[in-house]
């Protein structure tokens, strides 16, 4: 008997692994806008960084707020995103998309000399410290004073609201981009993108 | 003689059932604003087809010289009949992506960040306004994809 109750036991145990097992997805590529992606209620997932870079880009390319009145093509600089989350942001998933528009749609440059974070190229600088290397052609070598300053500033701000109720949550979320005009220190461009994510937790996990 | 009948009676329901299952021209319906040129310019899965119409397509230029699109979409899902059955299927409201793919003269697509899908609410008998602007002044073709959105 007892044979017979081990045998279902670890026949049971055996289903159990199985079926454990059968519930894995393997690793697999998905699109990045696909309906596929995890949604969170707390974060800022893929669709949320696309809607927020979109909705800005296509705002300040229809604002003509780039447009200079001396015809000359400005140059943009793209500064600190802040971060007034409850997580760890890398902002420059959307400074990435908006610097790629700005360069495509032919309103203006972008500065890699001056900026935050990977907005900026180190190399712009270090090359001019080769000026006493002779290692180096110097007349290869940048010169000081070629350096093109911006004009204008883009900044921003990402902010998050959370709200409870029950086992319901509710995540705000506010992508504000501001456009600054070097020379007058005023903005000139400013949109908000708002996202609001709603979702209720099971009562078991 | 009664064998037979059935017989036709069967294949004429067979062939009905067929035509019925069908994918037609795969294009949304329009306003009286819109040309049959501009809705050639729309391409839908059946969902949205059956469930949304263009109402309008306007363009102009962005001071940078840029087209600028705005597309009004009207969910044609409303009534009492309609909306019971949306609220039934879980399509109250009614999930839909988008999105706007931009050409230049030669036709070749040009990449930009509203290639990617966005998502769009509709509730019932609602008209959405889709905006875009196009990546570069050069760009003057443009297609707007639209699909239902999957949980």
């Amino acid at each position: 008997m007892k044979r017979v109750l081990y045998g279902i036991t670890g026949l049971c145990f055996l289903l159990l692994l199985l079926a454990a097992g059968g519930c894995a997805s393997p690793a697999r590529i998905i699109g990045i806008d696909s309906d596929e992606a995890l949604v969170t209620v707390s974060g800022i997932d893929p669709a949320d960084w696309q809607r927020a870079a979109e909705e800005n880009i296509r705002s300040l390319l229809a604002s003509g707020a780039l447009r200079r009145t001396d015809g000359q093509q400005p140059v943009v600089m793209i500064s600190r995103i802040r971060n007034y989350t409850m997580m760890h942001l890398e902002s420059q998933i959307l400074t990435d998309k908006i610097r790629r528009a700005i360069l495509q749609s032919g309103q203006a440059k972008v500065s890699s000399a001056v900026g935050v974070g990977g907005n900026i190229d180190l190399a712009v600088r270090r090359i001019r410290a080769k000026e006493l290397d002779d290692l180096f052609d110097q007349s290869t070598v940048q010169k000081r004073g070629t350096v093109i300053a911006p004009n204008f500033s883009l900044s921003g701000a990402i902010t998050q609201q959370t709200a409870y109720q029950g086992r319901t949550e509710e995540s705000y979320f506010l992508f504000h981009m501001a456009l600054t005009d070097l020379a007058t220190g005023l903005a000139v461009w400013e949109n908000t993108v708002e996202i609001l994510k709603q979702g209720t937790y099971p009562l078991f996990y | 003689m009664r064998r037979l009948f059935l017989l036709a009676a069967g294949a004429a329901a067979l062939a009905m059932l067929a035509a019925g299952c069908q994918n037609t021209v795969n294009t949304l319906s329009g306003g009286p604003e819109v040309s049959q040129l501009d809705l050639q310019r729309f391409s839908s899965d059946s969902f949205c087809r059956d469930r949304l119409a263009v109402m309008s397509v306007h363009r102009s230029r962005t001071e940078g010289g840029a087209m600028k699109l705005q597309v009004a979409l009207r969910s044609e899902r409303y009534g009492f009949f309609p909306e019971i059955w949306s609220w039934f299927t879980g399509e109250n409201p009614y999930y839909i992506n988008y999105r706007v793919d931009w050409f230049d003269p030669d036709g070749m697509k040009v990449a930009s960040p509203s290639s990617n899908w966005m998502t769009e609410i509709f509730y019932p008998g609602e008209t959405r306004y889709l905006q875009s602007v196009a990546p570069n002044s050069k760009c003057c073709g443009f297609m707007v994809s639209l699909k239902e959105k999957n949980d």
